[in-house]
Order: structure tokens, then sequence, then C-alpha cells
């Protein structure tokens, strides 16, 4: 099924929305479509699920909250 | 075994174990459920018609054929048929919906597809990440390195490559179009 002109339009700019490349008024005009379309703001789901994966898979993993404190204590440190 | 009846279409071992692969496709056929009915005691009934007419036809099944896409044409008609009768029952006057309705069914079906990538982007490994990023040419990867981890803008990415702004998003289009070609589930279509 082809897509309607405006969700082409919005497929077209949802990653440089993403990006924060779009100019304010496309922009705008981007989100308030994608709070009105359900394609088209699961598409945004799906490239921000991938960006932030992306994000995740190269990020340093983070040190859960208090792991630190624990095997300091473990170790009779005082940090 | 018993001769099928009415009661008891089952045939032989064969269909048995039809039976029992279409049973474990529940959780999926349950989720398209949900979206096309949008609400869960609908979606209960309409999954428990849809095996119910499955199990009556099961002989109409033509094994070695997707199982899956089977049970989820068997649903959609249900789903179709019933939006029809509950159309009809108000009097509606004379309006020919079967298209309209058949555009409902199927976006919501489609919605269903882009939901259940939503919901496999939302679980990705990091292995499977590196993976796909991996498949990628050099400059794609770098360039969507770039731009997703790094958090440069086009216009730093474009002064880092040494290339025009525009081919930077023409770049990273494709990148991404890619990329997400690469974390496509397998073996789930």
């Amino acid at each position: 099924m082809e897509l309607p002109a405006i969700c082409q339009f919005t497929a077209d700019r949802i990653n440089a929305l993403l990006d924060q490349e779009l100019p304010v008024a496309i922009a705008d005009q981007v989100r308030q479509h994608l709070a009105a379309c359900e394609h088209c703001s699961t598409e945004a789901d799906i490239w921000q699920e991938i960006r932030q994966a992306v994000r995740h898979a190269y990020a340093p993993a983070a040190v859960p909250a208090g792991l630190t404190e624990r095997i300091n204590h473990e170790f009779g440190r005082i940090s | 075994m018993d001769k099928p009846t009415a009661a008891n279409p089952i045939q032989s071992n064969d269909q048995i174990a039809i039976f029992d692969q279409a049973v474990s496709f529940l959780p999926q056929l349950y989720g398209a459920a949900l979206k096309l009915t949008r609400n869960p005691v609908d979606a209960e009934d309409l999954v428990q018609e849809a095996y119910a007419k499955a199990y009556s036809s099961i002989g109409q099944f033509k094994p070695g054929t997707n199982l899956k896409a089977w049970l989820y044409r068997i649903m959609t008609n249900a789903f179709i048929s019933n939006y029809r009768k509950a159309q009809r029952s108000p009097a509606t006057g004379s309006v020919d919906l079967d298209d309209y309705q058949l555009m409902v069914a199927q976006s919501r079906l489609d919605n269903a597809g882009l939901s259940a990538e939503a919901e496999a982007m939302a679980h990705l490994t990091d292995a499977r990440v590196l993976d796909a990023m991996k498949s990628l040419r050099q400059e794609y990867r770098y360039t969507i390195y770039l731009a997703d981890v790094e958090g440069f803008s086009y216009k730093e990415i474009a002064e880092i490559l040494g290339v025009p702004l525009g081919t930077v998003m023409s770049r990273l289009s494709r990148a991404r179009a890619q990329l997400r070609q690469a974390l496509q589930p397998i073996g789930e279509k």
C-alpha cells in the first residue's frame, strides 16, 4: 500500500528530526503529524530504538548504581 | 483413530502436530488480535474464534505451506466478518463498506507488523548491533558512529569527513536504512 504524501514527507524527515537537524517550522510540522499518525509514530519509535541501541552498543558499559561502593566495601576500602 | 466428525475434525497424527504448532503461534496471534480489536476482551474472543475455525478446517491446511500466514488469514477474515456484522446490526444504511473495512483491517495489521519491529528493536543485544554495524561499508558505519555515538551535528560530520553537508545527509540516510535492514529479526518473515 502506498504511503499518503504526508507520511512519506514525514518518513523522509524522521531521522533529521531525531538528530535535531530540522528547521523549526518543519520540525513542528513533522511532530504534529507524528502525534496524529500511528504508522509514523511507530516508525519514529523504531528509528529511536535503533539509535539508542547503537549508542548503547558502543558506549562503555555503565556501572550499576552502588556497585562501586559495594566492591569497595567488599575489599574493606573506604573511598 | 476415530473417523472425523464435526466434533472431531482431526484425522491424523500429522494434523495433531499441525494444531500443536498452530498453538505455539498464540502469542503472536494474540498480539495481532490486540492490534485489530484494540481491546483485550475482544482480542481474546477473536483469537479463540480463529483457533476454533482453524481446528474445524484443519483439513484445508496444505502441509508445507505457511501455517502462521494461514492462521493470520483466518483471524483477519473473522475480524472483518465480525466487523461487518457489527456494522450491519444498527441500521446504517446501504453503504458498501467492504473496501473500507479491508483497509482498516489491513492498516491495523500493517501497523501490528511495524509494532512488532519496534518491539524487536527495543530488545537488541549489543552483539547483534555491532554485527549489523560491521556488515555496513566502512564509510556508512563511521558516519552512523559519528552521529549516534559521538553526537556530532551534520555540519561537524561534514567537516570531519571533508565532504559536503548534502553528502552527509544522503550517506546517513542510506546507512540507516541498511542498518535497519540488517537488524531485522531473522526467520520472522
